[in-house]
């Protein structure tokens, strides 16, 4: 039994190591189209993700449907291109026998390029729909709306996440574990999956203080606020 | 022009000219007349040649005075005072049923005439249908509306074989309604062809495996008995049509033994209540549950139910997901967490379950991929209980649904137990109940508003584009209706359901919509059959009717044109089966095959159909194709007006796929 468990394990390890070898030569495949992109690459991905059919779940113009919202500010390539080629939820998979990684590059550019539009707040009928008396305070609603730009589209908004893709945050002992590991695990990575992107990057120490605290707030979660400081403290910056 | 055709014109040409001359006898007469034969017309120029006319009443005169024209002795009677079918007006005329929809058919004609004439087309209303399959669907629309029965009547045979999607929708759907078809019974009276094509010897079989009860009287007696059975069958919970074979005979024949005739009462159907000692146990598990979650799926029966759950709700502080069996639980109250149901399923340690259709589909999740997985979303020490009248009636057509076998199930009528379960409920909730529903409330609160403003923010994406958004079609229709009595006549999941995400829907009637079983065609028609009730009372009937569904029976349409019936139709408009689309795109995923060719088969484009002037072909004012989203807002509010003024309206909207 004990050799048993030691081959599961190395196995599993095997697993893991190839799993993060084929997300590097996707990211590094990506990394070499891109610097061969030109101005046409975001054109080109839009005839492509109309051709082979991206649009029919996802809308012409990423906002989604069927299918998740892409567009804005899609998923990093590598993450996005994981969940292409190894859909863990309902969407078909897209090998590269049917969809090449320069193509899915040009896809992944399209959909970088579809610019911001208004949000809900500027469009009178979006802002029209009211929250129930206390549903929206002010003060959660920046790390609120920093989630549902960056988080939601994974975890989904009431932290429940996706079952092979997203863990759930609602109740989840690393969110409600210590904060600082929190906070280094979402800026670093360093997650197994590797869909989950490194937000070092993307959000400002105030920005990912927001999040994090909404995070450790919410659905349940009563575990206490993070701040700007201790994001600076931790990141040096 | 060929040879023979040149020599059927010449003695076309010959004829003309006899006539011309007088030289034809009898020419001025009207063709079959007496006067036309040969020996008739040799007489009347015997006699001198007199005018025509004259000549005519002379033979007349003379046939008369010989006794010709008298009736043999032996003449059947030709004419009666009443037939059966004024028997079975009586009758019907009692169930007080305000319409039925109905295509036309001769072996209905007996009753038809009966309804139109001898009951003055009043209760019930004679509704002009172009096909069966809308007669059904209006009769289900009406029904969802207004909790009342009508009927709708079909031919027997083909008749009933085009009813029978909409039969079965209704059935599935659990909607009460009084089907009457009519059929030749006795062989030695059928007339040639087409009386014994469109006859059966069993002629409810066709759709008995998705009616619920159903009978061929051969009695006068018989019927009106029969009927007020099967009326109170109907509307016994698990309610269902119920569907009449009438002798065609039976309608037309003279009512003989009129003093025997009685029309019985209709037996009025009391709903069945949980027992107390199973109110008690629900009610306790109730409060002492951690994260309780109530799913009311084919739970409202009556305005008083929407109230009633959220009473019980609030009390708890319970999660409540919708599942849209009927319109259960008002969309923007933070305990409504529909839109959010895998993060409140997996939370839940206690789940009630009222009226389900689909227990396993609440609790399991199953990927769509070449091998599928299956997930159980809820906790396995939670406990499930059901309250629901609902039983596999048939076993034919599987629409029953998984079954989960670690269920606990009360048979009884959920919303008459409610207001029973709420007493039990509050009289058990004790002070510090009360401060753990409160920490619950706020954590449904959170959760709701996150979904809401990822819902707004996600309905703001491509705003402006074309085609446009499903989002923004369904927000500005609420632009013009926001300040109106609207109410949804449709389930609109090819719209993504934006309307239940984003509107707050709060009263008992803003929809009547319902999933049926999912057949298609029966969009209009039921939309006619909503705005027949909600009209009443100046209420704006909204339906986003997707195009393929509409194409099966258009000519709905031209019915409510007619019949001048209100209501608002928005084609969501993507010129597809879309839905087939992606599965097609899936399959050839699987296989390493590219999805370039799905739409061969599926799309509905090449022509593209333009439904504006397909619906004004019937009679009704329509716009469209409108693309661009910057156009939308005005041509709805032009369509509120048209809908507002007491007539149908379309718009037809190019948009998205979902």
């Amino acid at each position: 039994m004990r050799q048993l468990t030691m081959r599961l394990q190395r196995l599993a390890l095997r697993h893991l190591i190839a799993g993060l070898l084929a997300a590097a030569a996707v990211a590094l495949a990506h990394a070499q189209n891109g610097s061969q992109q030109t101005a046409t690459a975001p054109e080109r991905g839009r005839q492509i993700y109309v051709s082979v059919g991206c649009y029919l779940c996802h809308g012409h113009f990423g906002q989604g449907g069927a299918g998740r919202k892409l567009a804005p500010a899609p998923l990093p390539y590598p993450a996005f291109a994981q969940y292409v080629r190894h859909p863990t939820g309902d969407m078909p998979p897209y090998t590269t026998r049917i969809l090449s990684d320069a193509d899915l590059g040009d896809i992944h550019a399209f959909l970088t390029a579809i610019p911001s539009g208004k949000p809900a707040q500027d469009i009178p009928l979006l802002n029209s729909i009211a929250f129930p008396p206390g549903g929206a305070p002010a003060a959660r609603q920046s790390g609120q709306a920093i989630f549902l730009q960056n988080c939601a589209a994974c975890h989904q908004a009431a932290g429940g996440g996706v079952p092979g893709t997203a863990p759930p945050l609602a109740g989840s002992t690393l969110v409600n574990g210590d904060a600082m590991r929190l906070a280094k695990l979402v800026l670093d990575g360093g997650f197994r999956n590797p869909a989950m992107p490194r937000f070092e990057a993307i959000l400002k120490p105030d920005q990912a203080a927001a999040v994090l605290s909404y995070i450790r707030t919410s659905w349940g979660n009563r575990s206490g606020a993070v701040t700007s400081d201790d994001i600076r403290a931790r990141t040096g910056r | 022009m060929r040879d023979d055709e040149q020599s059927i014109d010449s003695d076309r040409r010959g004829l003309v000219k006899k006539i011309l001359a007088g030289t034809v006898a009898g020419a001025a007469l009207a063709p079959g007349s007496p006067a036309a034969t040969p020996d008739v017309a040799a007489a009347a120029q015997a006699a001198g040649s007199p005018p025509a006319r004259e000549r005519v009443d002379a033979v007349s005169v003379a046939r008369e005075a010989r006794g010709e024209f008298a009736p043999p002795p032996e003449m059947p009677p030709l004419t009666a005072d009443r037939a059966g079918a004024d028997f079975m007006t009586d009758a019907i005329k009692k169930l007080d049923l305000p319409y039925l929809a109905a295509n036309p058919a001769s072996s209905l004609r007996g009753l038809q005439e009966s309804l139109i004439n001898y009951g003055g087309n009043r209760n019930p209303t004679w509704l002009t249908c172009t096909h069966e399959a809308v007669s059904v669907g209006v009769a289900l629309g009406y029904a969802r509306a207004s909790g009342r029965p009508m009927a709708a009547a079909m031919k027997s045979a083909v008749g009933v074989q085009n009813a029978a999607i909409a039969i079965y929708n209704a059935f599935a759907d659990r909607v009460p309604m009084v089907l009457l078809s009519s059929t030749h019974f006795d062989g030695a009276t059928r007339g040639a062809h087409v009386d014994w094509q469109h006859s059966a010897q069993d002629n409810n079989a066709i759709v008995r495996d998705f009616t619920k009860w159903d009978d061929s009287p051969g009695s006068l007696q018989h019927f009106s008995e029969s009927l007020m059975r099967g009326y109170q069958v109907a509307l016994t919970p698990p309610m269902g049509p119920i569907l009449l074979s009438l002798d065609s005979d039976l309608q037309e024949a003279p009512i003989r033994n009129a003093s025997e005739l009685s029309i019985p009462n209709v037996t009025q159907v009391r709903y069945p209540v949980a027992p107390t000692d199973a109110i008690r146990e629900v009610a306790a598990a109730l409060v002492a549950a951690e994260f309780p979650v109530i799913a009311p799926d084919r739970y409202a029966r009556t305005d008083s139910a929407l109230p009633q759950l959220v009473e019980l709700a609030e009390l708890l502080g319970a999660a409540v997901i919708d599942l849209g069996g009927r319109f259960n639980f008002p969309t923007h109250h933070p305990l409504n967490q529909t839109y959010s149901r895998v993060a409140a399923i997996t939370q839940a340690d206690y789940v009630l379950s009222l009226e389900p259709i689909d227990i396993w589909g609440l609790l399991y999740e199953q990927n769509d991929q070449l091998v599928k997985s299956t997930r159980a979303l809820v906790r396995p020490d939670a406990r499930l209980v059901s309250i629901g009248v609902d039983w596999p009636m048939r076993p034919n057509y599987q629409e029953f649904m998984r079954y989960v076998g670690d269920a606990v199930r009360i048979d009884a009528d959920a919303e008459a137990t409610l207001p029973l379960l709420i007493e039990e409920v509050r009289r058990r909730i004790k002070p510090a109940d009360r401060r753990r529903f409160d920490a619950r409330r706020a954590k449904l609160l959170q959760a709701f508003s996150a979904r809401l403003a990822q819902d707004r923010e996600l309905a703001a994406v491509g705003w402006d584009s074309s085609p446009i958004t499903t989002a923004r079609l369904c927000m500005e229709l609420w632009g013009v209706l926001k300040d109106v009595d609207w109410t949804f006549s449709s389930m609109n999941y090819g719209v993504l359901k934006w309307p239940q995400r984003l509107w707050p829907f709060s009263k008992p009637h803003q929809s009547s919509a319902s999933p049926g079983a999912g057949g298609l065609g029966d969009g209009v028609a039921r939309a006619i059959g909503c705005a027949l009730h909600h009209g009443r009372f100046g209420r704006i009937v909204v339906n986003i009717q997707p195009d393929g569904d509409f194409l099966y029976t258009p000519a709905a349409l031209w019915t409510a044109a007619h019949h001048r019936i209100p209501m608002l139709t928005v084609v969501h408009n993507n010129r597809s089966y879309h839905q087939e689309i992606m599965h097609l795109q899936r399959v050839a995923c699987r296989l390493n095959r590219s999805p370039e060719h799905a739409s061969i088969g599926c799309a509905i484009s090449d022509p593209d159909i333009d439904y504006a002037k397909l619906a004004q072909s019937m009679g009704v004012w329509a716009e469209g194709p409108i693309s661009d989203p910057a156009q939308l807002a005005a041509s709805l509010r032009r369509a509120l007006g048209v809908v507002q003024a007491g007539q149908p309206a379309l718009i037809d909207v190019l948009t998205e796929p979902r």
